[in-house]
């Protein structure tokens, strides 16, 4: 992801980025006793925030998902400090919560999540405004005033050229993944920062990958002890070693 | 005759009242005396499930978790690489002294892995 082009000019010019591993992620090694050897990881997931300056997560995109809609999730995230803090910094965390709840409120509803438009976007040049504003309006809204319907049953995104067969197989597979991820994943993020309030980001870390992305960090066997544990007759003898 | 010598020979002929014991229920058995380690001829050609307990317990969780949820590493290896095209702070509170001056959000990307090996 990070090394397409589209992506690192959008992070690049828009975010202070950092990345931060939250633990080593599980490797399987097959050794097939020939010289061949197949690695391959396991239950390894992914989150994207959006903070403050002072370290406040604001969203949070848990999962894996398409660029395009990665993309736009981004410049989405690049427009809500400017609307959680523009009644004042004091105002962060009620105008937070408003976003949260509204959010919830139209993915429960719509299936959709509602957008973030900034109106100094759509300043002409014989008018000025002196209080830019940004609004939190739902996509029918946003689509109406720029002469477009929303069509919720219409895929966003169409796949992109691939002579592979296996390639576009994958595709769809992660098309299906940013689907889910819209939808659910962030229904469950937006429940989860509405009820932290303003926090930074190790407070809601362990929260988020349990129970959003089911990968427990505490877990030593990250949810796979059981089902690979329960009938392997020198289950004792490995956790004793282990 | 001394002891030493009748208990050597008791012994033996406990062991030869055994042989014969094991013979006679062997021939009651239909078992074939001669020890050429050939199969019995009916077991050739059955289906008898063999290793059970690896291939019905013990190994079909590790292969379905394989198949179904891990991704392909080609390389064993895992080397050090450039983490994509993006300009990463080294950490989190770097990221956001850098964006108190320039006023653009902190963006943190979390993982599990390190997204400079190259496998991740």
């Amino acid at each position: 992801m990070f090394s397409r082009d589209d992506v690192a000019l959008v992070i690049n010019n828009l975010f202070e980025p950092v990345w931060e591993s939250v633990r080593a992620v599980p490797i399987v090694k097959i050794d097939f006793g020939n010289g061949k050897v197949i690695t391959r990881t396991l239950n390894g997931n992914i989150a994207t925030y959006v903070c403050t300056a002072d370290g406040d997560v604001l969203d949070i995109m848990a999962g894996i998902y398409t660029p395009s809609q990665y993309i736009a999730n981004l410049r989405q995230f690049y427009v809500l400090p400017r609307f959680v803090d523009q009644k004042g910094k004091d105002k962060r965390a009620e105008m937070l919560k408003i976003y949260h709840e509204t959010q919830e409120e139209n993915l429960k509803k719509d299936g959709l999540a509602a957008l973030l438009v900034d109106e100094r976007r759509d300043i002409s040049k014989m008018r000025v405004i002196e209080k830019p504003v940004v609004r939190l309006l739902k996509p029918a809204h946003v689509a109406q005033s720029q002469g477009r319907e929303v069509n919720k049953s219409k895929p966003d995104e169409e796949p992109p050229k691939l002579d592979n067969a296996d390639d576009l197989a994958n595709w769809k597979v992660l098309a299906e993944d940013t689907r889910i991820n819209e939808i659910s994943r962030r229904l469950e993020v937006h429940a989860l920062l509405k009820e932290s309030g303003l926090v930074r980001p190790e407070k809601v870390t362990k929260r988020l990958y349990k129970d959003i992305l089911h990968a427990d960090l505490d877990d030593p066997y990250l949810g796979l002890g059981e089902m690979l544990f329960a009938n392997y007759p020198f289950a004792k003898e490995d956790r004793a070693r282990n | 005759m001394s002891g030493r010598r009748r208990r050597i020979l008791s012994t033996l002929r406990s062991l030869a009242c055994l042989c014969l014991v094991g013979t006679l229920a062997s021939a009651v058995m239909g078992e074939d005396l001669v020890p050429n380690n050939t199969a019995r001829p009916e077991a050739i050609g059955a289906k008898i499930p063999r290793d059970v307990g690896k291939t019905v317990h013990i190994e079909p969780p590790t292969k379905a978790i394989v198949a179904t949820k891990s991704a392909n590493v080609p390389n064993a290896d895992n080397p050090k690489v450039q983490p994509g095209l993006v300009k990463w702070h080294k950490d989190f509170t770097e990221a956001c002294g850098a964006s108190k001056k320039s006023g653009k959000p902190v963006l943190l990307f979390q993982m599990m892995g390190k997204l400079d090996d190259q496998f991740c």
